[in-house]
Protein backbone atom coordinates (compact mmCIF):
# COMPACT_ATOMS: atom_id res chain seq x y z
CA UNK A 1 0.00 0.00 0.00
CA UNK A 2 1.43 3.53 -0.87
CA UNK A 3 0.49 5.77 1.64
CA UNK A 4 0.49 9.67 0.56
CA UNK A 5 2.78 12.02 2.79
CA UNK A 6 1.25 15.17 3.45
CA UNK A 7 3.59 17.89 4.78
CA UNK A 8 1.34 19.56 7.04
CA UNK A 9 2.73 19.76 10.40
CA UNK A 10 1.43 17.13 13.22
CA UNK A 11 1.29 19.61 16.12
CA UNK A 12 -0.61 22.98 15.05
CA UNK A 13 0.43 24.73 18.20
CA UNK A 14 2.17 23.06 21.05
CA UNK A 15 0.82 24.09 24.96
CA UNK A 16 2.26 25.47 27.90
CA UNK A 17 1.77 24.07 31.61
CA UNK A 18 1.38 26.80 34.29
CA UNK A 19 1.02 25.44 38.04
CA UNK A 20 0.76 27.24 41.40
CA UNK A 21 0.90 25.61 44.69
CA UNK A 22 -0.31 22.07 43.23
CA UNK A 23 -0.62 19.56 45.82
CA UNK A 24 -1.43 15.93 45.35
CA UNK A 25 -3.09 13.75 48.16
CA UNK A 26 -4.25 10.30 47.43
CA UNK A 27 -6.96 8.46 49.44
CA UNK A 28 -4.67 6.24 51.21
CA UNK A 29 -3.26 9.64 52.62
CA UNK A 30 0.02 9.93 50.63
CA UNK A 31 1.24 13.46 49.95
CA UNK A 32 2.64 13.06 46.04
CA UNK A 33 2.94 16.51 45.41
CA UNK A 34 3.38 19.66 47.70
CA UNK A 35 3.13 23.47 46.57
CA UNK A 36 4.59 22.47 43.09
CA UNK A 37 4.36 25.66 41.12
CA UNK A 38 5.86 25.57 37.72
CA UNK A 39 5.81 26.79 34.12
CA UNK A 40 6.36 25.18 30.95
CA UNK A 41 6.99 26.93 27.74
CA UNK A 42 4.97 26.16 24.61
CA UNK A 43 8.09 23.65 22.73
CA UNK A 44 10.38 22.68 25.88
CA UNK A 45 11.85 19.46 26.33
CA UNK A 46 11.39 19.07 29.94
CA UNK A 47 13.48 15.80 31.53
CA UNK A 48 12.13 15.26 35.64
CA UNK A 49 14.07 13.59 37.80
CA UNK A 50 13.77 12.31 41.50
CA UNK A 51 14.21 8.63 42.93
CA UNK A 52 11.20 6.38 42.74
CA UNK A 53 8.02 7.84 44.77
CA UNK A 54 9.58 11.47 44.83
CA UNK A 55 6.38 12.56 43.00
CA UNK A 56 7.41 12.52 39.57
CA UNK A 57 4.55 10.07 37.78
CA UNK A 58 2.17 11.58 39.90
CA UNK A 59 3.34 14.96 38.50
CA UNK A 60 2.78 14.12 35.17
CA UNK A 61 -0.59 12.90 35.52
CA UNK A 62 -1.80 15.28 37.02
CA UNK A 63 -1.22 17.82 34.01
CA UNK A 64 -3.55 15.25 31.95
CA UNK A 65 -6.14 14.77 34.55
CA UNK A 66 -5.66 11.30 35.24
CA UNK A 67 -4.58 12.29 39.05
CA UNK A 68 -7.12 14.93 40.45
CA UNK A 69 -5.30 18.09 42.35
CA UNK A 70 -5.87 18.35 45.56
CA UNK A 71 -5.34 22.00 45.87
CA UNK A 72 -4.11 24.84 43.85
CA UNK A 73 -4.44 25.59 40.17
CA UNK A 74 -3.00 23.92 37.03
CA UNK A 75 -3.52 25.80 33.37
CA UNK A 76 -2.98 23.51 30.72
CA UNK A 77 -3.35 24.47 27.13
CA UNK A 78 -6.94 26.39 27.48
CA UNK A 79 -7.83 24.16 30.14
CA UNK A 80 -7.92 24.75 33.94
CA UNK A 81 -7.78 21.05 35.44
CA UNK A 82 -9.15 22.27 38.93
CA UNK A 83 -12.85 23.15 37.63
CA UNK A 84 -12.31 21.00 34.58
CA UNK A 85 -15.37 18.48 34.54
CA UNK A 86 -15.53 15.08 32.92
CA UNK A 87 -15.86 15.75 29.05
CA UNK A 88 -13.68 18.95 29.08
CA UNK A 89 -11.16 16.39 30.79
CA UNK A 90 -11.86 13.89 27.81
CA UNK A 91 -11.29 16.85 25.09
CA UNK A 92 -7.94 17.91 27.10
CA UNK A 93 -6.86 14.39 26.91
CA UNK A 94 -7.27 14.16 23.58
CA UNK A 95 -4.69 16.80 22.83
CA UNK A 96 -2.13 14.79 25.05
CA UNK A 97 -0.20 12.01 24.08
CA UNK A 98 1.36 9.83 26.91
CA UNK A 99 4.26 7.23 26.49
CA UNK A 100 4.56 4.87 29.29
CA UNK A 101 7.09 2.76 31.24
CA UNK A 102 5.50 -0.26 29.96
CA UNK A 103 3.98 0.34 26.83
CA UNK A 104 0.43 -0.13 27.53
CA UNK A 105 -0.48 -1.66 24.38
CA UNK A 106 -3.58 -3.57 23.79
CA UNK A 107 -0.93 -6.89 22.70
CA UNK A 108 -3.76 -9.04 21.17
CA UNK A 109 -4.24 -6.64 18.94
CA UNK A 110 -2.60 -5.08 15.46
CA UNK A 111 0.00 -2.57 15.78
CA UNK A 112 -2.85 -0.25 13.50
CA UNK A 113 -5.37 -0.60 16.50
CA UNK A 114 -3.47 0.50 18.94
CA UNK A 115 -2.36 3.41 17.15
CA UNK A 116 -5.79 4.33 16.02
CA UNK A 117 -6.39 4.93 19.65
CA UNK A 118 -5.07 8.03 19.43
CA UNK A 119 -7.73 9.01 17.00
CA UNK A 120 -10.44 7.94 20.22
CA UNK A 121 -11.35 11.84 21.62
CA UNK A 122 -11.12 12.73 17.62
CA UNK A 123 -13.91 10.23 16.22
CA UNK A 124 -17.60 9.64 17.14
CA UNK A 125 -18.14 6.66 19.59
CA UNK A 126 -19.83 4.87 17.08
CA UNK A 127 -16.83 4.12 14.52
CA UNK A 128 -14.80 3.71 17.38
CA UNK A 129 -16.71 1.33 18.70
CA UNK A 130 -17.29 -0.59 15.38
CA UNK A 131 -13.59 0.53 14.34
CA UNK A 132 -14.98 2.13 11.39
CA UNK A 133 -12.25 4.91 11.75
CA UNK A 134 -12.35 7.37 8.30
CA UNK A 135 -9.50 7.10 5.41
CA UNK A 136 -8.22 10.21 7.23
CA UNK A 137 -7.26 8.95 10.47
CA UNK A 138 -6.27 6.08 9.17
CA UNK A 139 -3.87 8.16 7.08
CA UNK A 140 -2.94 10.16 10.42
CA UNK A 141 -1.89 6.34 12.07
CA UNK A 142 -0.08 5.27 8.93
CA UNK A 143 2.09 8.73 9.07
CA UNK A 144 2.96 8.40 12.76
CA UNK A 145 4.19 4.82 12.38
CA UNK A 146 6.42 5.87 9.43
CA UNK A 147 7.37 8.99 11.47
CA UNK A 148 8.59 6.34 13.59
CA UNK A 149 9.92 3.84 11.55
CA UNK A 150 7.65 1.03 11.85
CA UNK A 151 4.82 1.58 9.18
CA UNK A 152 6.25 -1.86 7.89
CA UNK A 153 4.41 -3.57 11.47
CA UNK A 154 1.42 -1.94 10.76
CA UNK A 155 -0.30 -5.35 10.50
CA UNK A 156 1.18 -7.45 12.82
CA UNK A 157 -0.09 -8.21 16.35
CA UNK A 158 1.17 -5.89 19.22
CA UNK A 159 2.39 -8.85 21.06
CA UNK A 160 4.30 -10.02 18.14
CA UNK A 161 7.17 -7.02 18.73
CA UNK A 162 10.10 -6.16 20.83
CA UNK A 163 9.99 -3.87 23.39
CA UNK A 164 12.01 -1.10 21.67
CA UNK A 165 9.08 -1.58 18.96
CA UNK A 166 6.07 -1.60 20.84
CA UNK A 167 7.58 1.68 22.77
CA UNK A 168 7.94 2.88 19.25
CA UNK A 169 4.33 1.83 18.21
CA UNK A 170 3.05 3.69 21.53
CA UNK A 171 4.68 6.79 20.46
CA UNK A 172 2.95 6.61 17.58
CA UNK A 173 -0.10 5.96 19.36
CA UNK A 174 0.57 9.12 21.00
CA UNK A 175 0.96 11.06 17.83
CA UNK A 176 -1.37 10.29 16.35
CA UNK A 177 -3.27 12.42 18.67
CA UNK A 178 -1.54 15.30 16.81
CA UNK A 179 -0.60 16.33 20.25
CA UNK A 180 -0.23 19.97 21.32
CA UNK A 181 1.98 18.27 24.51
CA UNK A 182 3.43 14.75 25.09
CA UNK A 183 4.07 13.32 28.58
CA UNK A 184 6.28 10.32 28.86
CA UNK A 185 6.32 8.28 31.74
CA UNK A 186 10.01 6.82 32.37
CA UNK A 187 9.69 5.54 28.80
CA UNK A 188 12.91 3.74 28.26
CA UNK A 189 12.82 2.03 32.04
CA UNK A 190 11.55 -1.30 30.48
CA UNK A 191 14.51 -1.07 27.75
CA UNK A 192 17.99 -2.33 26.81
CA UNK A 193 20.89 0.79 26.77
CA UNK A 194 21.04 0.95 22.59
CA UNK A 195 16.95 0.74 22.26
CA UNK A 196 16.59 3.26 24.78
CA UNK A 197 18.44 5.87 23.36
CA UNK A 198 17.01 5.14 19.87
CA UNK A 199 13.86 5.85 21.83
CA UNK A 200 14.89 8.74 23.42
CA UNK A 201 16.08 10.13 19.94
CA UNK A 202 12.60 9.81 18.59
CA UNK A 203 11.09 12.09 21.20
CA UNK A 204 13.50 14.42 20.67
CA UNK A 205 12.34 14.48 17.20
CA UNK A 206 9.31 14.91 18.20
CA UNK A 207 10.30 18.10 19.99
CA UNK A 208 12.85 19.67 17.24
CA UNK A 209 11.10 19.01 14.19
CA UNK A 210 7.30 19.01 15.19
CA UNK A 211 7.60 21.73 17.95
CA UNK A 212 5.80 19.50 20.68
CA UNK A 213 6.18 20.23 24.02
CA UNK A 214 7.21 17.45 25.59
CA UNK A 215 7.88 16.09 29.51
CA UNK A 216 9.72 12.94 30.01
CA UNK A 217 10.05 11.28 33.65
CA UNK A 218 13.85 9.88 33.76
CA UNK A 219 15.44 8.50 36.61
CA UNK A 220 19.30 8.20 34.75
CA UNK A 221 21.18 11.50 34.97
CA UNK A 222 22.68 11.58 31.51
CA UNK A 223 19.56 10.28 29.53
CA UNK A 224 18.01 13.33 31.65
CA UNK A 225 20.83 15.55 30.29
CA UNK A 226 21.23 14.91 27.15
CA UNK A 227 17.62 14.53 26.07
CA UNK A 228 16.08 17.71 28.22
CA UNK A 229 16.93 21.32 27.91
CA UNK A 230 15.95 22.01 31.03
CA UNK A 231 15.53 19.55 34.35
CA UNK A 232 13.08 20.00 37.08
CA UNK A 233 13.94 17.63 40.02
CA UNK A 234 11.22 16.68 42.01
CA UNK A 235 12.33 14.92 45.50
CA UNK A 236 9.42 13.73 48.22
CA UNK A 237 6.58 15.16 46.17
CA UNK A 238 8.34 19.44 46.26
CA UNK A 239 10.49 21.11 43.36
CA UNK A 240 14.10 21.02 44.69
CA UNK A 241 15.82 22.17 41.33
CA UNK A 242 14.48 24.01 38.31
CA UNK A 243 16.96 24.80 36.11
CA UNK A 244 19.05 24.77 32.70
CA UNK A 245 20.70 21.26 31.64
CA UNK A 246 24.10 23.28 32.41
CA UNK A 247 23.31 23.97 35.88
CA UNK A 248 22.50 20.53 36.55
CA UNK A 249 25.42 19.27 37.95
CA UNK A 250 26.49 16.62 40.12
CA UNK A 251 26.14 18.12 43.50
CA UNK A 252 22.48 18.98 42.43
CA UNK A 253 21.55 15.43 41.08
CA UNK A 254 23.37 14.72 44.76
CA UNK A 255 20.70 17.26 46.54
CA UNK A 256 17.69 16.23 44.33
CA UNK A 257 18.47 12.02 45.33
CA UNK A 258 19.43 13.02 48.94
CA UNK A 259 22.90 11.01 48.45
CA UNK A 260 25.77 10.98 46.58
CA UNK A 261 25.54 10.50 42.66
CA UNK A 262 26.71 6.83 42.23
CA UNK A 263 27.67 5.05 38.35
CA UNK A 264 24.45 3.45 38.67
CA UNK A 265 22.51 6.27 38.07
CA UNK A 266 23.67 6.94 34.55
CA UNK A 267 22.75 4.75 31.48
CA UNK A 268 26.52 4.79 30.24
CA UNK A 269 26.50 4.64 26.73
CA UNK B 1 28.36 -20.40 59.03
CA UNK B 2 26.34 -18.04 61.25
CA UNK B 3 23.21 -18.18 62.38
CA UNK B 4 20.15 -17.17 60.10
CA UNK B 5 17.61 -14.81 61.32
CA UNK B 6 14.53 -16.30 59.94
CA UNK B 7 11.38 -13.55 60.40
CA UNK B 8 8.74 -15.49 62.16
CA UNK B 9 6.08 -16.68 59.85
CA UNK B 10 2.49 -14.65 60.42
CA UNK B 11 -0.36 -16.33 60.80
CA UNK B 12 -3.75 -15.13 59.13
CA UNK B 13 -6.65 -15.71 61.80
CA UNK B 14 -9.21 -15.28 59.44
CA UNK B 15 -7.43 -18.02 56.92
CA UNK B 16 -6.89 -20.57 59.73
CA UNK B 17 -10.30 -20.10 60.75
CA UNK B 18 -11.48 -20.69 56.99
CA UNK B 19 -9.83 -23.81 56.65
CA UNK B 20 -10.90 -25.55 59.85
CA UNK B 21 -14.60 -24.60 59.10
CA UNK B 22 -14.47 -25.89 55.24
CA UNK B 23 -11.87 -28.82 56.44
CA UNK B 24 -14.47 -29.69 59.22
CA UNK B 25 -17.67 -29.59 56.74
CA UNK B 26 -16.42 -31.67 53.88
CA UNK B 27 -15.11 -34.50 56.91
CA UNK B 28 -18.67 -33.96 57.73
CA UNK B 29 -20.30 -34.26 54.83
CA UNK B 30 -18.18 -37.44 53.97
CA UNK B 31 -19.42 -39.18 57.24
CA UNK B 32 -23.47 -38.25 56.81
CA UNK B 33 -23.57 -39.78 53.07
CA UNK B 34 -22.89 -43.43 54.62
CA UNK B 35 -20.78 -44.44 51.26
CA UNK B 36 -20.97 -48.29 51.42
CA UNK B 37 -16.63 -47.90 50.59
CA UNK B 38 -16.80 -51.59 50.81
CA UNK B 39 -18.93 -51.88 47.64
CA UNK B 40 -16.55 -49.71 45.90
CA UNK B 41 -14.57 -52.87 44.39
CA UNK B 42 -17.51 -53.67 42.41
CA UNK B 43 -17.63 -50.25 40.41
CA UNK B 44 -15.36 -51.45 37.53
CA UNK B 45 -17.91 -54.30 37.11
CA UNK B 46 -20.86 -52.55 37.14
CA UNK B 47 -19.53 -50.11 34.83
CA UNK B 48 -19.09 -52.52 32.26
CA UNK B 49 -22.45 -54.03 32.90
CA UNK B 50 -24.29 -50.70 32.53
CA UNK B 51 -22.13 -50.09 28.86
CA UNK B 52 -23.01 -53.16 27.89
CA UNK B 53 -26.62 -52.85 28.62
CA UNK B 54 -26.73 -49.80 26.79
CA UNK B 55 -25.20 -50.78 23.81
CA UNK B 56 -25.71 -54.59 23.12
CA UNK B 57 -28.36 -54.61 21.65
CA UNK B 58 -29.39 -51.30 19.92
CA UNK B 59 -32.81 -51.06 18.12
CA UNK B 60 -31.66 -49.12 14.62
CA UNK B 61 -34.61 -49.08 13.68
CA UNK B 62 -34.99 -46.14 16.26
CA UNK B 63 -32.08 -44.40 15.07
CA UNK B 64 -33.50 -41.85 12.52
CA UNK B 65 -35.23 -40.02 15.57
CA UNK B 66 -32.45 -40.00 17.92
CA UNK B 67 -30.58 -38.21 15.17
CA UNK B 68 -33.62 -36.05 15.24
CA UNK B 69 -34.17 -35.86 18.53
CA UNK B 70 -30.60 -34.95 18.66
CA UNK B 71 -30.32 -32.32 16.37
CA UNK B 72 -33.44 -30.42 17.69
CA UNK B 73 -31.45 -30.91 21.51
CA UNK B 74 -28.77 -28.84 19.66
CA UNK B 75 -30.52 -26.37 18.05
CA UNK B 76 -32.75 -25.45 21.19
CA UNK B 77 -28.90 -25.27 23.04
CA UNK B 78 -27.83 -23.17 20.24
CA UNK B 79 -30.90 -20.87 20.50
CA UNK B 80 -30.70 -20.84 24.11
CA UNK B 81 -26.82 -19.68 23.93
CA UNK B 82 -27.36 -17.05 21.64
CA UNK B 83 -29.91 -15.15 23.28
CA UNK B 84 -27.79 -15.38 26.44
CA UNK B 85 -24.94 -14.38 25.35
CA UNK B 86 -26.89 -11.25 23.60
CA UNK B 87 -28.14 -10.36 27.14
CA UNK B 88 -25.40 -11.28 29.22
CA UNK B 89 -22.76 -9.16 27.56
CA UNK B 90 -23.95 -5.93 28.37
CA UNK B 91 -24.61 -6.82 31.45
CA UNK B 92 -21.55 -7.92 32.38
CA UNK B 93 -19.40 -4.97 31.50
CA UNK B 94 -21.99 -3.15 33.60
CA UNK B 95 -21.42 -5.81 36.71
CA UNK B 96 -17.57 -4.72 36.38
CA UNK B 97 -15.87 -3.03 38.51
CA UNK B 98 -14.62 0.81 37.52
CA UNK B 99 -17.00 1.03 34.89
CA UNK B 100 -20.66 1.37 36.47
CA UNK B 101 -21.73 2.53 40.08
CA UNK B 102 -21.63 0.42 42.69
CA UNK B 103 -25.28 -0.58 43.45
CA UNK B 104 -25.77 -1.56 39.55
CA UNK B 105 -22.86 -3.26 39.75
CA UNK B 106 -23.93 -5.16 43.32
CA UNK B 107 -27.38 -5.91 41.51
CA UNK B 108 -26.41 -7.61 38.79
CA UNK B 109 -24.04 -9.50 41.23
CA UNK B 110 -26.98 -11.02 43.20
CA UNK B 111 -28.89 -11.50 39.55
CA UNK B 112 -26.85 -13.60 38.36
CA UNK B 113 -26.00 -15.56 41.28
CA UNK B 114 -29.89 -15.84 41.75
CA UNK B 115 -30.14 -17.46 38.70
CA UNK B 116 -26.66 -19.62 38.85
CA UNK B 117 -28.98 -21.20 41.95
CA UNK B 118 -31.98 -22.22 40.19
CA UNK B 119 -31.51 -25.29 37.55
CA UNK B 120 -32.55 -24.82 34.04
CA UNK B 121 -35.96 -27.49 34.58
CA UNK B 122 -37.60 -24.61 37.45
CA UNK B 123 -36.70 -21.70 34.84
CA UNK B 124 -38.41 -23.49 32.50
CA UNK B 125 -41.40 -24.97 34.97
CA UNK B 126 -41.73 -21.13 35.68
CA UNK B 127 -41.84 -19.89 32.10
CA UNK B 128 -43.59 -22.65 30.74
CA UNK B 129 -47.03 -20.72 32.36
CA UNK B 130 -46.09 -18.13 29.61
CA UNK B 131 -45.15 -19.58 26.62
CA UNK B 132 -46.74 -23.01 27.48
CA UNK B 133 -45.28 -26.44 26.34
CA UNK B 134 -43.18 -24.89 23.04
CA UNK B 135 -39.44 -25.62 22.18
CA UNK B 136 -38.98 -21.69 22.96
CA UNK B 137 -39.85 -22.36 26.72
CA UNK B 138 -36.93 -25.00 26.67
CA UNK B 139 -34.31 -21.94 25.01
CA UNK B 140 -35.40 -19.34 27.23
CA UNK B 141 -34.82 -21.40 30.17
CA UNK B 142 -31.34 -21.72 28.93
CA UNK B 143 -30.67 -18.04 27.94
CA UNK B 144 -31.71 -17.20 31.82
CA UNK B 145 -29.97 -20.08 33.20
CA UNK B 146 -26.83 -18.90 30.58
CA UNK B 147 -27.10 -15.40 31.78
CA UNK B 148 -26.19 -15.98 35.13
CA UNK B 149 -23.00 -17.74 34.45
CA UNK B 150 -22.13 -15.62 31.22
CA UNK B 151 -22.31 -12.93 33.22
CA UNK B 152 -20.25 -13.88 36.05
CA UNK B 153 -17.57 -15.25 34.28
CA UNK B 154 -17.49 -11.70 31.82
CA UNK B 155 -17.13 -9.36 34.75
CA UNK B 156 -14.69 -11.27 36.27
CA UNK B 157 -12.65 -11.75 33.04
CA UNK B 158 -12.75 -7.98 32.48
CA UNK B 159 -12.17 -6.86 36.01
CA UNK B 160 -8.66 -9.40 35.04
CA UNK B 161 -7.25 -7.57 32.08
CA UNK B 162 -4.13 -5.49 32.45
CA UNK B 163 -5.06 -2.25 33.84
CA UNK B 164 -1.96 -0.64 31.09
CA UNK B 165 -3.81 -0.48 28.01
CA UNK B 166 -7.14 0.66 30.42
CA UNK B 167 -4.40 3.57 31.17
CA UNK B 168 -3.53 4.56 27.65
CA UNK B 169 -7.02 4.90 26.28
CA UNK B 170 -8.22 6.97 29.03
CA UNK B 171 -5.42 8.97 28.89
CA UNK B 172 -5.91 9.71 25.25
CA UNK B 173 -9.18 10.93 26.30
CA UNK B 174 -11.41 7.88 25.55
CA UNK B 175 -15.07 8.01 26.99
CA UNK B 176 -15.90 4.59 29.21
CA UNK B 177 -17.44 2.49 25.90
CA UNK B 178 -14.37 3.49 23.99
CA UNK B 179 -12.15 2.33 26.79
CA UNK B 180 -14.06 -1.37 27.44
CA UNK B 181 -14.01 -1.39 23.27
CA UNK B 182 -10.28 -0.88 22.80
CA UNK B 183 -8.61 -1.19 26.29
CA UNK B 184 -10.63 -4.31 27.81
CA UNK B 185 -12.13 -5.95 25.10
CA UNK B 186 -8.74 -6.87 23.05
CA UNK B 187 -7.52 -8.48 26.15
CA UNK B 188 -10.79 -10.33 27.08
CA UNK B 189 -11.85 -11.64 23.66
CA UNK B 190 -10.19 -15.11 24.02
CA UNK B 191 -11.75 -15.81 27.89
CA UNK B 192 -14.95 -14.69 26.28
CA UNK B 193 -15.04 -17.04 23.53
CA UNK B 194 -13.94 -19.82 25.73
CA UNK B 195 -17.07 -18.82 28.40
CA UNK B 196 -19.32 -18.95 25.16
CA UNK B 197 -18.16 -22.27 23.66
CA UNK B 198 -18.71 -23.72 27.11
CA UNK B 199 -21.66 -22.76 28.04
CA UNK B 200 -22.97 -23.90 24.65
CA UNK B 201 -21.59 -27.42 25.59
CA UNK B 202 -23.59 -26.75 29.19
CA UNK B 203 -26.47 -26.09 27.46
CA UNK B 204 -26.60 -29.21 24.68
CA UNK B 205 -26.25 -31.15 28.35
CA UNK B 206 -29.11 -29.19 29.56
CA UNK B 207 -31.44 -29.46 26.97
CA UNK B 208 -31.52 -33.24 27.33
CA UNK B 209 -32.74 -33.24 30.99
CA UNK B 210 -35.28 -30.14 29.82
CA UNK B 211 -36.65 -33.03 27.90
CA UNK B 212 -37.91 -34.65 30.49
CA UNK B 213 -39.90 -32.37 31.67
CA UNK B 214 -41.49 -32.42 28.33
CA UNK B 215 -40.42 -28.36 26.76
CA UNK B 216 -41.11 -28.19 23.63
CA UNK B 217 -43.54 -30.64 22.95
CA UNK B 218 -46.86 -28.56 21.96
CA UNK B 219 -49.23 -30.87 21.24
CA UNK B 220 -49.50 -34.70 22.64
CA UNK B 221 -48.29 -33.61 26.32
CA UNK B 222 -50.64 -32.08 28.92
CA UNK B 223 -49.28 -30.26 31.61
CA UNK B 224 -50.61 -33.27 34.32
CA UNK B 225 -47.22 -34.99 33.17
CA UNK B 226 -45.66 -33.16 34.81
CA UNK B 227 -46.20 -34.32 38.40
CA UNK B 228 -43.46 -35.79 39.71
CA UNK B 229 -44.97 -37.11 42.55
CA UNK B 230 -46.03 -39.78 40.39
CA UNK B 231 -41.94 -41.35 40.05
CA UNK B 232 -42.62 -40.96 36.31
CA UNK B 233 -41.65 -37.80 35.61
CA UNK B 234 -42.73 -37.52 32.10
CA UNK B 235 -44.62 -39.84 30.30
CA UNK B 236 -43.87 -38.15 26.72
CA UNK B 237 -40.26 -38.27 27.18
CA UNK B 238 -39.71 -40.47 24.41
CA UNK B 239 -40.32 -37.59 21.78
CA UNK B 240 -40.19 -34.53 23.67
CA UNK B 241 -39.70 -32.10 20.83
CA UNK B 242 -43.09 -30.85 18.50
CA UNK B 243 -42.88 -33.13 15.74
Amino acid sequence: MVVEHTSTPIAPSPWSVSMRDVSVRYASGVVALKNVSLDIEPGEMVSVVGLSGSGKSSLIRTINGLVPLTSGSLHVGGFQLETARAGELRRLRGHIGMIFQGFNLAKRTSVLNNVLVGRLAHTTTLRTLLGAYRASDRQIAFEALERVGILPKVWDRASSLSGGQQQRVAIARALCQQPRLVLADEPVASLDPPTAHEVMGDLRRINQELGITVITNLHLIDLARRYGTRIIGLRAGEVVFDGAVEAATDEVFAEIYGRSVASEDALGL
Amino acid sequence: MTALTVPPRRRDWRRSTAMIVVGAVVIGAFWSVDVAWGRLGELPAQIIRYLWLMFSDPDWSKLPEALAQTWKSVAMAWVGTVLGIIVSFPLAFLAARGFSPAPVRWGLRLLFAVIRAVPEIIIAIVILSVTGLTPLTGALALAIGSVGTLGKWGYEAIEGVDPGPIEATRASGGTTAQILRWGVWPSATPDFISFWLYRFEINVRSSAVLGLIGVGESVTCSPRTLSFGSGRPSECSSSWWSS
